[in-house]
């Protein structure tokens, strides 16, 4: 794929979620004239961009939703739920469009056909033709307003007659002859000949069948043509259309050898437009240089003396020498590059200011660089070893301060802000609350808060389906809201904010909450708990066991939220992705999902620990907590122990078994304990000696190595140790 | 190869779609000329004011400040009343043209333009004779 369809396809997609984002806004404030503007240039970028590629269907599409926006606009119509319905369509037909033509390069075959429904139904939605005071283009006619100047230049200003003739498929076996047909027209004016739909490939290709239509303009009157088309009165249209007059003489067509000719002529024209006195001055200076310019491109120098003396006169002098200039010889250079086409580059877009950022911290490092050389030879000429350090020291803080500045501007480079995930879910709300009844508000906030691209894509899906999971069981129906004395409008809030470096995301609802007892239940009845287990744990406890493969919540088991693989599958992305998810619920009052995530992938936050002599770390994420425990206070039952922390028994497992390592020798009264959150089961882990945090560079593990799961991968501290990161579930 | 005694001309391409400025980037450059780029008639003054470019390439719809008025702030501007301006549109009607050439532009294109007349104008309009 080219670099430049692989721009269209990232713009695409970003101005049909603009103009999404819009529509939705425009739909809840039908006055929302910046709505309307917004979702009306993102058609028009679109249109644009479009039309750069070989897909007439796409273009035309767009096209019809920038008409159905500009009656908004104007006011002609009002924008309804049926219209707003309508574009969407039309904006999921072009997403689905973008993805196709991301995979394949082309439209679907019934894109054509697509488009042709899209402009129908946005058609219907409007109230049918708007019909403007000047008669207006009847039904199916819209291709005569859409004509290039060029095209419809013999019928300006006249009263035509516009055929749309689109033989039947088999019509040659009823012994027609469409082109001939067309032939035949009278004061023929027009003539386009178009295929009725995409072409199939040449082996299918059935050359009896005929695939074409035909769209004319013909001088003559409509009756006449009624009586040419009698015998096909099934598959032509007729219509009179007034063609306006061109606006102004039509600019010669730019044939590609009279180029400089028009160009000439048009700076001749330029010089004749009204306006103010600085204004005319202007365009008087810009029409000079083009016109010298266009002499000496095209190797005329020596007119230009002409050119000169008429500039020195009055502005019809001037005229008449460039017309005269305009007529005189034009040989256009044979066009060949002179430099070889440059390479296709692929973008990265950044922010100008944190690229900026990063420029001048480099700039700043090329300086703390420069004080290296001098300590050098400072310690050739033997000065002191203090000085020495001194000056090693003042060099190492300037140029570690530079470094981490540096390194955070990096990783900046790679943060997006959460709207990217939220936006979305605008339309998912208002589409899923539609189906279901419920009239539910979304209130969205901290979708500036920003994070790794990397954390962004995985964020995505869990998102989704936490909100549509919500939507789905959380809320209640509005008449048993209503009976609950609750609000109607159920509120569905969807926040982010940083928190000590990383990123939190909370999905809450204000429905009916989880129902901890049906959980349990659930849960020894699939066989995931026994009885006895279901019943020691506590509430929060219960709830986790949402996040259990297999377990739905809901007993009505509906198409939205699947059978409770949703829970298990957000757990498993948000911890792919180093972090944790929680969940608080009051029945009756509401649900709250809180996912932690890192905030970029790049660099990890570890705690780190040392055991049997080496160093190993856990993400800060799955850490909740550390603590010295007393030998007195871990309990044993058989070969399990465990400890109580915060009220709850927690099992206790330790390091140096995990890993089969020797036991501990030392002589000592109590254990250091890593508090760790394994996907809602809290767990407390001996190590030999906590340590500090760092955050670190992970490299995988590879080769041989990558078979041992339990371990995350591999880091090299500042002071050069290395630093394992375990993977604790699997080492479990 | 640059051409010493003729530098590359430098066109300034302002348009608020990244696809539209890409392309042009891509079929100028390929004709050697130097590209810079502006994304909307703000930046577009901007970029005018501190590099003074050979050849303005201007769309008309833009966010925050059209092509029609940026083109018109510039004409007032001692150094940039003069540089050749082309204006490009999706729109094809003559009233369309006549106010672009109003607002000072010396040509004007439908979108999509043919990379062959986009060059040949480029060409023409910054006194570039065939480069061979």
């Amino acid at each position: 794929m080219s670099a430049l369809f692989e721009q269209f396809v990232l713009e695409s997609r970003e101005l049909l979620e603009a103009a999404g984002a819009a529509l939705l806004r425009l739909e809840r404030d039908p006055g929302d004239t910046i709505a309307v503007n917004d979702l009306f240039r993102a058609l028009h970028t679109l249109k644009g961009a479009t039309a750069l590629f070989d897909m007439a269907p796409f273009t035309r599409m767009v096209h019809a939703g920038e008409d159905a926006l500009m009656a908004v606009r104007d006011g002609r119509v009002a924008m309804t739920g049926e219209l707003a319905d309508r574009l969407l369509e039309l904006l999921d037909t072009g997403a689905a469009w973008v993805d196709g033509l991301e995979l394949s390069q082309s439209l679907p075959d019934d894109a054509d056909a697509r488009a042709r429904a899209q402009e129908a139904g946005l058609r219907a939605a409007l109230g049918g033709p708007v019909e403007s005071a000047d008669g207006g283009t009847p039904t199916g006619f819209a291709w005569v307003g859409e004509l290039p100047e060029a095209e419809r230049a013999k019928a300006a200003g006249r009263t035509v007659t516009a055929i749309a003739y689109d033989p039947a498929e088999d019509c040659f076996f009823a012994g027609d002859d469409p082109l001939d047909l067309c032939r035949r027209i009278p004061d023929l004016l027009l003539l386009r000949i178009e295929s009725a739909r995409a072409w199939p490939p040449l082996t299918n290709l059935d050359p009896y069948r005929c695939t074409l239509r035909f769209r004319a303009l013909s001088g003559a009157p409509k009756d006449e043509l009624t009586r040419l088309f009698r015998g096909v009165p099934d598959q032509v249209l007729l219509a009179s259309v007034a063609i306006p007059a061109l606006a102004a003489e039509p600019a010669p067509l730019a044939a590609p050898d009279s180029l400089a000719t028009a160009m000439l002529r048009e700076q001749a024209r330029i010089l004749g437009l009204p306006g103010s006195h600085d204004e005319t001055a202007a365009r008087r200076a810009a029409v000079l240089r083009a016109v010298r310019n266009i002499l000496a491109a095209e190797g005329r120098n020596a007119e230009g003396a002409a050119l000169e003396l008429a500039a020195e006169g009055p502005t019809d002098a001037l005229i008449r020498c460039i017309e005269t200039l305009a007529d005189g010889p034009a040989v256009v250079a044979p066009s060949a590059p002179a430099v070889p086409a440059s390479q296709a580059r692929r973008a990265l877009r950044v922010d100008a200011e944190r690229m900026d950022r990063l420029m001048a911290l480099v700039a700043e490092l090329v300086v703390a660089k420069g004080s290296l050389p001098y300590l050098a030879r400072q310690a050739q000429e033997g000065h002191s070893a203090d000085a020495l350090a001194q000056g090693i020291k003042e060099a190492h803080g300037r140029i570690d301060s530079i470094v981490g500045e540096l390194q955070d501007a990096v990783l900046r480079l790679r943060l997006l802000p959460l709207s990217r995930v939220f936006d979305p879910l605008t339309r998912l709300v208002r589409d899923t609350a539609r189906r279901l009844g419920k009239p539910v508000e979304l209130h969205l906030s901290g979708g500036e808060t920003e994070a790794d691209k990397d954390i962004l894509d995985i964020l995505g899906e869990p998102l989704l389906h936490l909100v549509r999971n919500g939507l789905d069981h959380g809320i209640e129906p509005p008449e048993r809201r209503r009976a609950a004395g609750k609000p109607e409008v159920a509120a569905l809030r969807v926040q982010a904010f940083q928190d000590s470096g990383g990123v939190v995301v909370e999905v809450s609802d204000d429905g009916a909450g989880i129902d901890a007892a049906a959980v349990r239940r659930k849960a020894v009845a699939t066989g995931a708990l026994t009885a006895e287990q279901a019943a020691a744990l506590t509430e929060a406890e219960a709830l986790r066991l949402i996040f259990l493969p297999g377990l739905s919540t809901s007993d009505s088991v509906s198409d939205l939220s699947g059978r409770g693989v949703g829970m298990d599958a957000v757990r498993g992305a948000v911890e792919r992705a180093g972090g944790r998810v929680e969940v608080s619920s009051t029945p009756g009052v509401g649900t709250r999902f809180r996912l932690v995530l890192p905030l970029t992938m790049m660099v990890t936050r570890m705690v780190t620990v040392e055991t049997a002599g080496a160093l190993y770390g856990f993400p800060v994420t799955l850490v909740t907590g550390m603590q010295r425990i007393p030998h007195g206070a871990i309990r044993r039952m058989k070969h399990a122990e465990s400890v109580v922390v915060q009220d709850a028994v927690v099992p206790l497992l330790r390091l140096r078994r995990l890993l089969n390592l020797p036991e501990d020798e030392r002589e000592r009264s109590g254990e250091a304990v890593l508090l760790v959150d394994l996907g809602g089961q809290p767990v407390a882990l001996v190590v030999d000696a906590l340590q500090e945090r760092a955050d670190v560079v992970l490299k995988p593990m590879t080769g041989l190595l990558a078979r041992l799961r339990g371990y995350a991968g591999t880091a090299v501290l500042g002071d050069g140790r290395l630093l394992l990161a375990l993977n604790l579930r699997e080492l479990l | 190869m640059t051409d010493r005694a003729n530098p590359k001309p430098r066109v300034l391409v302002v348009d608020d779609a990244v696809t539209v400025r890409a392309y042009t980037r891509q079929v100028l450059e390929a004709d050697g000329f130097r590209v810079d780029e502006a994304v909307n008639g703000i930046d577009g003054l901007e970029h005018a004011l501190a590099s003074t470019p050979d050849l303005l390439i201007v769309d008309i719809n833009m966010q925050k400040m059209d092509g029609y008025t940026m083109l018109r702030r510039l004409r007032q501007e001692q150094t940039l009343r003069d540089v050749p301006a082309i204006m490009i549109s999706t729109e094809s009607k003559a009233s369309d043209r006549e106010k672009a050439l109003l607002a000072g532009a010396n040509w004007y294109f439908v979108k999509p333009v043919r990379p062959a007349d986009l060059t040949a104008a480029a060409r023409l309009l910054t006194g570039c004779e065939g480069r061979s």
